[in-house]
């Protein structure tokens, strides 16, 4: 229903009714304490092509974070390059033909390792970028939002969709053990390179400086 | 010095009492109203925003405390209440419409399900508005009079000494206070109760009520809901073993809507359908669906998990369709969504919860506050769109060449996702004017929120829907199924968000032994 258009001045005792009311409690113009907070401006959406998204728009296909200066990729529920579900052995130089992960296909999976997706994403410049690689502990561990709500994968609301609740590697090696980053309890673990995990790839491309002015008004894209 | 004319201190008490209660209970029953199709639009600031059920139940006590002070003292006191027979008209009027009001603000609240529901809700507004009318008329006649006479009925006076009189009166007020205060913590008792019996019969769970027949079941009155004036009498039985409740519902839909918003190619693109979805308002072109709330308190108001308004939460976006929010200021109520499309081909329903309002998401288009999705998996559903638009869509995925003609030969409402493949223009082949389905069906939930299983039928204008849950699940998001919590259903009549409700919950009541 429309409201009426009233008087100015009889709007603003009406309005001052109105919040003495809900002063009395329950009643927003809220005095409780379960007011929430907004989220930060720290990321952008960005399509394939690396165009800036609007904050509340879709869809895309990378995210920039402006503090880390870092561009990551977004998984898919399509049975694609992107697909959440495929994970991947951690790859070796010296075992290069190792492939223990299974990457969805179309109809199917095939056996993968990280550097296939690393020379994928490279090769067709994926979001504007031929510097993809699997990201360090320090940099996977930036997206993990421990205020994030109870049951969903730890990462910043609305911007990863179809995030595992489970290990995604990195690149840092040790003793034979790669750390990973488990993204329904946020905690880091090790596996050793023949297990399969998931895996988010980042760019730190400098390049990517172009995005880090971006407004995330609506009225983009 | 002229002498400050005053009244007694139980008038001012009462009379106060009265102004307070009639100013709560008129803007909170202005926001109520703005469900209905015959409340007149009002400027958003006449009506106050948040838990304004709550509000609206306090001032129906506050009524009673006022109506049981002034016949106390109308009885008690020692000479007769001076009233200038020009005044007499406009007092007894407003005793015949507080009344009135009063009465019939009670039947909404019991909705007896033999009650003309809707037309006592017509009533109950109008006699507000009256009201509005009568109160200016009261406040202009003494308005008229010398400032001293019209405000002695605010300063109380001293009394003559007289301990028995003031014995009397402090026992009237005694009385009220605890008639008023009883009512409002033994009100839940009044709920209606739903006796789950021990099961000594096999159920299958196929949206029939073959095994029902030996239950005797028990019927609640839900009303407002999409196009602002329905009302539906919903049937519930129970059935329990030592782990599981089984749930039977049932109530009057004239048809059964299937179509989900479907997309349908234009000159422009593909397009969903759609009355309102872009503002979480869409009415007709969507599913039937039927709700189901737990809580472990009868509190007037949906267990207070109601806020109204257009933006009911401080820091919070405002409420896209601008009728408010669920969430709950403490606690949690379990919450079950049939889908008559989406969760078709499953016998699931979607588990969910009423929380504590969510932070908010920057890079999310819709805000829920406190009504979330348990945690899962994997399964369930999907749109089949990238991004859902105003204007047009791309589609998620086309069928498959095979797909699609057993998609013609059904109705087109859903389609599994393994009967589609990615979308690609070079796919797109489709005429303008084709329909597709938007609802893409994934597998079974996996993970609390396929705690509960279901499934329905629509037959000859009556849905039958059967549930079963294990009696505790152990979820933090489920509430367990004991003796003493309450239900309350909602239907949704091919709407998203607009549904019928309650006034009061059913109140579960186990029947343990054979």
């Amino acid at each position: 229903m429309k409201a009426l258009l009233l008087p100015a001045g009889l709007t603003q005792v009406l309005r001052a009714m109105t919040i003495s009311l809900a002063a009395l409690g329950g009643l927003g113009c809220d005095v409780n304490s379960h007011s929430v907070a907004g989220a930060s401006s720290r990321f952008t959406k960005l399509t394939h092509q690396g165009e800036a998204v609007a904050a509340k728009s879709g869809p895309w296909h990378c995210v920039y974070d402006q503090v880390q200066g870092l561009m990551w990729e977004v998984k898919s529920v399509q049975e694609n390059a992107h697909y959440y579900k495929s994970t991947y052995s951690w790859f070796l130089a010296e075992k290069p033909s190792q492939r223990l992960g299974s990457c969805g296909v179309g109809q199917g999976f095939v056996p993968c390792h990280s550097e296939d997706l690393v020379r994928l994403l490279n090769q067709i410049n994926y979001c504007g970028s031929q510097q993809w690689r699997v990201p360090t502990a320090q940099e996977l561990t930036s997206l993990v939002n421990d205020a994030a709500y109870p049951g969903k994968a730890k990462v910043p609301a609305g911007l990863f969709p179809h995030t595992v609740k489970g290990p995604y590697w990195s690149s840092d090696f040790h003793h034979s053990q790669i750390t990973t980053v488990h993204f329904g309890s946020g905690e880091i673990g090790r596996l050793g390179p023949n297990n399969a995990a998931w895996l988010r790839l980042v760019s730190s491309d400098d390049s990517l400086k172009q995005h880090a002015a971006i407004p995330t008004s609506d009225t983009l894209h | 010095m002229k002498k400050i004319r005053t009244s007694h201190v139980y008038i001012v008490v009462t009379h106060l009492l009265a102004i307070i209660a009639f100013f709560t209970s008129l803007l909170s029953g202005f926001r109520l109203a703005q469900d209905s199709d015959f409340a007149i639009a009002l400027p958003a600031l006449f009506m106050p925003q948040g838990d304004v059920y709550f509000w609206h139940g306090l001032s129906a006590l506050c009524w009673l405390l006022v109506v049981i002070l002034y016949l106390g003292f109308h009885f008690l006191r020692p000479q007769p209440l001076r009233i200038s027979p020009k005044r007499h008209r406009v007092i007894h009027l407003l005793y015949l419409l507080l009344a009135l009001s009063f009465c019939s603000g009670v039947l909404l609240y019991l909705a007896l399900p033999n009650l003309p529901y809707l037309f006592v809700q017509f009533c109950h507004y109008w006699l507000a508005l009256l009201l509005i009318v009568v109160v200016i008329w009261h406040l202009i006649q003494h308005l008229q009079l010398p400032i001293s006479q019209w405000l002695k009925v605010f300063i109380p006076g001293r009394q003559p000494s007289n301990q028995r009189r003031y014995l009397v009166l402090s026992a009237a007020a005694v009385v009220a206070i605890t008639v008023s205060y009883a009512v409002s913590i033994f009100y839940p008792k009044l709920s209606p109760k739903l006796v789950s019996k021990p099961k000594h019969v096999a159920i299958a769970l196929d949206g029939e009520a073959t095994e029902w027949q030996h239950i005797t079941g028990t019927d609640l009155l839900v009303a407002q809901g999409a196009k602002g004036a329905i009302k539906t009498v919903i049937s519930a039985k129970a059935m329990h073993d030592e782990s599981v409740i089984y749930f039977l519902f049932q109530w009057q839909d004239s048809s059964e809507n299937l179509t989900h918003l479907p997309l349908i190619k234009t000159a422009a693109g593909w397009q969903v359908q759609h009355n309102g979805f872009g503002q979480d308002d869409e009415i007709g072109n969507y599913e039937d669906k039927f709700a189901l709330m737990i809580s472990d308190n009868a509190r007037f108001g949906a267990a207070g998990s109601i806020h109204l308004g257009s933006q009911p939460l401080d820091n919070a976006p405002p409420s896209r369709s601008g009728r408010g929010y669920h969430y709950m200021q403490q606690g949690m109520a379990d919450m079950w969504q049939w889908k008559a499309s989406r969760l078709g081909h499953m016998a699931v329903l979607d588990d969910d919860h009423f929380g504590q309002p969510a932070p908010v998401c920057q890079h999310c288009p819709r805000y829920t506050a406190g009504y979330q999705a348990d945690p899962k998996d994997s399964g369930g559903y999907r749109m089949n769109w990238q991004w859902f638009s105003e204007s047009t869509v791309v589609p998620l995925r086309l069928p498959t060449a095979d797909a699609w003609q057993r998609l013609a030969q059904r109705k087109r409402f859903a389609i599994s996702w393994w009967d589609t493949e990615p979308y690609s223009e070079h796919l797109d082949n489709y005429p303008v004017g084709t329909q597709l389905p938007s609802v893409l069906w994934l597998d079974s939930f996996d993970g609390d929120r396929g705690d509960v299983r279901a499934k329905a039928q629509w037959h000859k204008g009556t849905w039958t829907l059967e549930i079963a849950r294990d009696r505790d699940t152990y979820s933090e998001f489920d509430m367990a199924l004991t003796s003493g919590v309450y239900l309350w259903p909602a239907t949704f009549d091919a709407s998203q968000t607009q549904h019928s409700y309650p006034q009061r919950p059913w109140q579960l009541v186990i029947q343990e032994g054979s």
